[in-house]
């Protein structure tokens, strides 16, 4: 049985005239059916490039390299027949930006009929209907009268549901979605991650959580990948790495987290400098300028991915788990 | 984007707009019912009045030119005329100019830049010259006044619409309809097009005048619209020859032109500030 998802030594590079810029570097990964993951880093980090350009959605001076197969088949550099089929009906993503990924002339039934008549089959009735219900199930309120709506005419977190329900209205196998609750007030966040669970439960669906907020991500991935400056720099199951992180990178985002048990008054845990320009030539370990545990190594030679029982960890001198 | 609602709320407000859409429609009217309600034919000689001056008291109510022909009917069927040369030239622009464009703009790269080279060098060609080539070519007549303006005037429109496919193409609601499987002819026709209208329709609108004042111009050389049949641009220039001993038979035409043309101009301006769109 191949996984839904599986990505090897996949590489993004930006070409713009004389100059390239790394985006994603040398990434490898593996979702299997029904498992949730989450990918976790900061902004600029490569974690939506990574997705755009694995499933053909980079812009055209995006270089592709390396491996993408969705159940064994290939993605990258595949005919644009395939990519259609496979898109929206096999892969569905959730954009970020709930704001302008609809398209403001067409009413939300429309585009949502769209999806289903895009991949041939059922007729408008069944198809008005599906598209119903579904809007009923990620919660939105009055969803007969939204259907004849406008995009501008519907809030922010009501667009966001609607974007989940176009992902899913075309039966996907694998949802990747990036920022989907960011949008969102906390307790519509809780249930969109709810439902987004139990949809993984009733059809084994394969998640890909993008997110930069450790917090959300906590309670619902089965697996933590953290990426930093276009690598994956740490992985492990969420409750090992939210418990011991070994990545000084990951430490540092998880000191971040805003806990419930510190003092109201405590200063709130910030990780000092930036991250590394996509542009930058990095010889050692991209987290190194940053890193309380650097030494002269950390900054001459990169620290290879390596796995293990518990995962895998790019870094000279882990923390003891 | 806003709802055409409110565009219709800024359209409304606009007097001048309001005013010009109106009289642009009752020249419409007049010049389709007009000719049927007169008792005079267009292409009639009436020997009796030869060149007579307008009056209430006979038949010809705007007078007569030197053959005799009844001015009102002849100035409104030559009204049609040049409404019909404005519009199928406006549309051959939009139908040929949206899909050029779109698949320009939508395909990007070395597509693009070659679709674009080619509208460099046609819009290259001096236009006069070309409706000469082509009317010594193929002879002349109304309908190749259509293609020779048609020919040309898509070239602005195909710019605009790859302009704005350009700007289009980078909005994720593109990239999600993409990302659900869409093939690339569906989006340019239901994502693409659809968004772009705004300003192609306020361009049309204000290219409707400029092809009539060209469809003139070319008749009052000679070049455009052949005797029996008249449009404004002809009538104008037969009235030019009898101007000191005739005025009306310049005047009749031409102010009907002059009214239509800053009629179509100022309801044009109007379209474009209410659909709010920058430039055209």
């Amino acid at each position: 049985m191949h996984p839904a998802l599986r990505i090897d030594n996949f590489s993004v590079r930006f070409e713009r005239g004389d100059s390239s810029t790394m985006a994603v570097r040398e990434v490898s990964l593996q979702v299997e059916a029904g498992e949730c993951v989450a990918l976790v880093g900061e902004s600029g980090s490569g974690k939506t490039q990574l997705f755009m350009a694995a499933f053909g959605l980079a812009s055209s001076q995006a270089r592709v390299e390396g491996s993408v197969r969705y159940f064994g088949e290939e993605l990258l550099h595949a005919p644009q027949a395939v990519l259609n089929r496979v898109r929206g009906a096999g892969i569905a993503m959730v954009f970020q930006d709930p704001m302008n990924a609809l398209t403001p002339h067409l009413s939300i039934g429309a585009q949502l009929i769209e999806v289903l008549a895009v991949h041939g089959g059922a007729p408008r009735e069944a198809a008005r209907s599906a598209a119903l219900a579904m809007l009923e199930r990620v919660g939105v309120d009055e969803p007969a009268r939204r259907m004849r709506q406008y995009p501008h005419e519907l809030s922010g977190g009501q667009r966001q549901r609607v974007l989940i329900a176009m992902g899913l209205l075309g039966a996907p196998k694998l949802l990747v979605a990036d920022e989907p609750t960011t949008a969102l007030d906390v307790h519509v966040q809780a249930q969109v991650l709810e439902l987004l669970q139990r949809l993984r439960q009733e059809t084994k669906l394969a998640l890909i959580f993008i997110s930069h907020d450790l917090a959300v991500v906590a309670g619902v991935a089965d697996r933590i990948m953290v990426m930093y400056a276009g690598r994956i720099v740490e992985s492990a199951a969420s409750g090992a790495l939210l418990r011991s992180p070994r990545h000084p990178y990951s430490a540092a985002l998880i000191r971040c987290m805003p806990s419930m048990r510190s003092p109201v008054a405590a200063r709130m845990a910030t990780l000092p400098g930036y991250p590394p320009r996509a542009g930058d030539l990095i010889a050692g370990c991209a987290f190194a300028p940053r890193c309380p545990k650097a030494q002269a190594r950390c900054v001459s030679e990169r620290p290879p991915l390596i796995a293990d029982a518990r995962g895998s960890i790019a870094c000279h001198f882990p923390e003891a788990p | 984007m806003e709802s055409y609602s409110a565009a219709w709320r800024r359209f409304r407000e606009n007097r001048a707009a309001v005013l010009a859409c109106l009289i642009v429609a009752a020249v419409v009217l007049l010049a389709l019912v007009g000719p049927l309600v007169n008792p005079n034919h267009g292409d009639a000689l009436d020997w009796q009045a030869v060149a007579v001056a307008p009056t209430r008291l006979h038949a010809h109510w705007f007078g007569t030119d030197r053959l005799g022909r009844d001015l009102f009917v002849r100035t409104l069927e030559g009204t049609q005329v040049s409404l019909l040369v404005g519009l199928i030239a406006t549309l051959m622009s939009l139908v040929f100019g949206i899909s050029y464009g779109a698949v320009a703009g939508f395909a990007g790269g070395r597509t693009d830049n070659v679709m674009m080279r080619i509208i460099e060098i046609v819009s290259g060609l001096p236009l006069v010259f070309f409706v000469i080539v082509v009317g010594v070519l193929f002879g002349r007549g109304p309908v190749l006044l259509f293609v020779s303006i048609g020919a040309v005037s898509w070239l602005t429109t195909a710019r605009i619409v790859r302009g704005q496919t350009l700007s289009i193409v980078r909005q994720p609601y593109i990239e999600a309809a993409i990302a659900a499987g869409a093939p690339p002819s569906r989006i340019i026709y239901r994502h693409v097009i659809p968004n772009l209208l705004g300003p192609v329709v306020v361009y049309a609108t204000l290219s409707i005048p400029q092809i009539m004042l060209f469809e003139s111009f070319l008749s009052f050389l000679g070049l455009g619209i052949q005797e029996p049949n008249a449009s404004l641009g002809t009538l104008v220039s037969q009235g030019v020859g009898d101007m000191e001993a005739a005025s009306w038979i310049l005047l009749v035409p031409g102010s009907l032109l002059a009214l239509l043309l800053v009629a179509l101009n100022i309801f044009g301006d109007g379209l474009r500030d209410a659909l709010d769109v920058k430039e055209a």
